[in-house]
């Protein structure tokens, strides 16, 4: 089972996010700030994480710096995800290291299609 | 010489002194129309006392004829000299037509040729004889005929002369009193003393009208040099003061106005339309209008203030320069307030402040939009996502029916997403924080990906959907995903207002441009049979948030921003889009953008 880390302030949306996709089998755990993220993804890491990029402590841009700079975390596919519909974030989340982007509100299916491929791409199956 | 004489002839030697002195300063001053006239005078005079003095200096009878006959060329010019310089004075030059010379110098043409052969005719005098007395050795001839003509025409010419000028003293301002004593006193003195010796009154026995020139040169130097007489000539000071804009009040010590222009004295009569007078009165009463300003700068010597004059057609506002005026001890004389009507430049900064208050205003009011669209897509977001977290648990549980309620749910909180996000997006447009991502790029393959996002919509109406797009569009430089936004939105529109008809979407480049620069453009032409707008509506299509008419809210969908940020993102990219519709027959929509974006009109 593929465990997926959910780096996210909003507890709601922490939540729901993490509802839906244990329902759809994979493993999740929780950072509620960019901080807790980095030091849980180094601690346990995970197949794949989501990362929201306006976080307190320690902003998702510089959360996946550190990540992608870490040989241990360097490998862990990242999907940035902001409420910021503007190309430009879109740009600094993948010049930042991030594998892949994708707005709020979530559309579990489109966001599905994304954590799949990255992934398979990287060897495993939820 | 005539040792009686001496006396005489030393009193004329210096007054044709002084007489060239004055025609020396004329001269300087020649540059002046009516110096020239003046030094002319001057001349006359000078030699009426040069050829006096030598006169009286010759010892024989013969020679002393002679040089009368030659000082009375100086003697006859003087009048006429006179009268064109009070003319040219006063600034009445137009009478001066070569016509009116030749007129003023007949009398004085006849005269100086009767002079010189008088002796064939005696017209002017009779023969000379010697009148030797211990007072004067001197020739004397009876004056006759002509010589009257003469001296009535001369004196009618120097009472023309000075009667113009006393009525421009009198009859204008008094800036120039200290020039017109100095011409009275020079002209008045030379009319007693020739009077009294034609008449015989004089207690001496020589004629003492070149003598009193004396006095006339130097009433005259002391104007030419300490009132600088024809420095600048109350004519064309008048005239200047005339003819500004600015109102010019002039107050003496005592507050009173002594002197005002056309353009004060119609501003005076904006606030005292029933005042009689203003010359003479004083500035209190004058001003009436503003007491508060008068009894601040009653004493004051020099000020700057503005004043607002209540008015049916707006108000108008004045500004007023308060100065001294002084003389040349420094002492003042009175003061001088200039107003200039500032209504204009006034009104102007005014409604550009409104201007840019308003588009402050709207900017702020775009900003709050975009953050408030932010705001409300958060809850939105968990509303969305727990129903759907619902919908799913109904599915697993087989409620189908509670799983289609939630579905509504979702639906419509999609389309409220939809919604913020374009409110979102025109509030930044609006705002102008939208810059474009500008790339070359294909738009016959750009405007076909846009038709075939917008084909179901279309044909799910029972339409049919052409797409037209010509050979050799060539390539684009602009923001394609902007394009294609606009593009899909004109598209949607017509599927959406279009039932059972035909939508066509024409691409073709378009030399020229929206303006009269020559801009390669593309030009995109969306147009269908659909239900059209009414003039009117076409007018309020790109204001946000009207559809074509109210009442379609309710059949179709939208909130009429698919238009209204069409217009903008058009115009942001340099281009202009155009609405022709008739209301049952159909609509076309043309948008003409630039084949390549100018930065200036990107970054605008």
């Amino acid at each position: 089972m593929a465990t997926i880390l959910i780096v996210e302030d909003n507890e709601m949306n922490r939540d729901m996010l993490s509802r839906r996709l244990e329902r759809k089998g994979y493993a999740v755990r929780l950072a509620g700030d960019g901080a807790q993220g980095v030091e849980l993804a180094t601690s346990h890491p995970p197949d794949l994480i989501l990362l929201d990029m306006s976080l307190p402590v320690m902003d998702g841009w510089e959360a996946a710096r550190k990540l992608k700079s870490n040989p241990e975390t360097a490998r862990i596919p990242i999907i940035a995800l902001t409420a910021h519909v503007f190309s430009q974030d879109r740009e600094r989340a993948l010049e930042a290291g991030c594998d892949d982007y994708d707005t709020k509100p979530i559309e579990l299916p489109r966001l599905l299609e994304k954590i799949e491929a990255l992934i398979s791409g990287a060897g495993l199956r939820p | 010489m005539p040792a009686q004489n001496t006396p005489y002839i030393i009193a004329l030697l210096i007054t044709s002194a002084i007489c060239a002195a004055v025609v020396v300063g004329a001269w300087q001053r020649r540059s002046s129309m009516a110096a020239l006239a003046f030094s002319g005078v001057m001349e006359s005079v000078f030699i009426w006392s040069l050829g006096y003095a030598l006169q009286l200096a010759t010892a024989s009878v013969r020679g002393q004829v002679l040089w009368t006959y030659a000082y009375f060329i100086g003697v006859v010019l003087v009048a006429p000299l006179w009268f064109v310089f009070a003319v040219q004075y006063t600034g009445y030059t137009r009478w001066l037509t070569r016509q009116n010379y030749i007129l003023l110098s007949i009398v004085p043409s006849i005269t100086l040729a009767l002079i010189f052969t008088n002796e064939r005719h005696h017209l002017m005098w009779q023969p000379f004889a010697l009148a030797d007395t211990a007072q004067l050795f001197s020739v004397e001839g009876e004056r006759v005929g002509w010589f009257w003509v003469h001296t009535a025409y001369s004196y009618a010419l120097l009472l023309a002369g000075t009667g113009l000028l006393l009525w421009a003293a009198f009859g204008r301002n008094q800036f120039f009193r200290g020039q017109m004593a100095a011409l009275l006193v020079a002209v008045g003195a030379p009319f007693l003393a020739n009077a009294v010796y034609l008449l015989g009154w004089s207690p001496w026995p020589i004629d003492l009208t070149p003598f009193a020139f004396t006095i006339t040169g130097l009433a005259l130097l002391w104007g030419l040099f300490r009132v600088q007489l024809f420095d600048v000539l109350p004519a064309a000071r008048d005239a200047v003061l005339e003819s500004m804009t600015d109102g010019v009040i002039v107050l003496d010590v005592r507050n009173r106005v002594i002197d005002i222009n056309r353009a004060g004295e119609q501003f005076i009569r904006l606030t005292h339309p029933r005042l009689e007078k203003i010359i003479g009165e004083d500035v209190r009463t004058v001003l009436a209008a503003w007491p508060d300003l008068v009894e601040k700068y009653l004493k004051v010597s020099a000020g700057q203030f503005s004043v607002e004059i209540p008015s049916p057609r707006g108000n108008m506002f004045l500004e007023m320069r308060l100065s001294s005026l002084k003389d040349r001890q420094g002492r003042i004389t009175g003061r001088v307030l200039v107003s200039s009507d500032v209504t204009a430049s006034r009104r102007a900064e005014r409604m550009q402040q409104a201007k840019e208050a308003a588009e402050a205003s709207s900017q702020a009011k775009s900003a709050f939009l975009a953050n408030m669209s932010h705001e409300l897509r958060t809850p939105l977001n968990h509303i969305l996502g727990f129903s759907e977290l619902l919908r799913e648990d109904a599915l697993a549980d087989g409620n189908a029916a509670q799983a289609a309620d939630l579905e509504k749910i979702t639906d419509a909180g999609k389309r409220l997403l939809n919604l913020i996000s374009s409110v979102l997006e025109i509030s930044r447009l609006d705002a102008g924080m939208v810059q474009l991502q500008v790339e070359r790029f294909d738009p016959a393959m750009l405007a076909r990906e846009a038709a075939e996002a917008a084909r179901p919509g279309i044909e799910g109406n029972g339409n049919t959907f052409e797409v037209a797009i010509s050979s050799g569009i060539g390539e684009m430089v602009s923001d394609s995903a902007r394009l294609r936004q606009c593009l899909f939105n004109v598209l949607e529109n017509a599927g959406k207002f279009t039932r059972a008809g035909a939508v066509t979407l024409q691409v073709e480049r378009a030399p020229g441009g929206p303006q009269a620069e020559p801009v390669e453009a593309l030009l995109f032409t969306v147009s269908d049979t659909g239900k059209g707008m009414t003039p009117a509506q076409v007018e309020r299509l790109f204001t946000p948030f009207e559809l074509g008419d109210a009442s379609y809210t309710r059949s179709e969908e939208g909130a009429g921003l698919g238009l209204a940020t069409t217009e903008r993102l058009c115009r942001l990219l340099g281009g202009e889009i155009r609405v022709e519709s008739e209301a049952g027959r159909g609509t076309t929509v043309s948008m003409r953008l630039p084949a390549v974006v100018k930065l200036a009109e990107a970054a605008a």
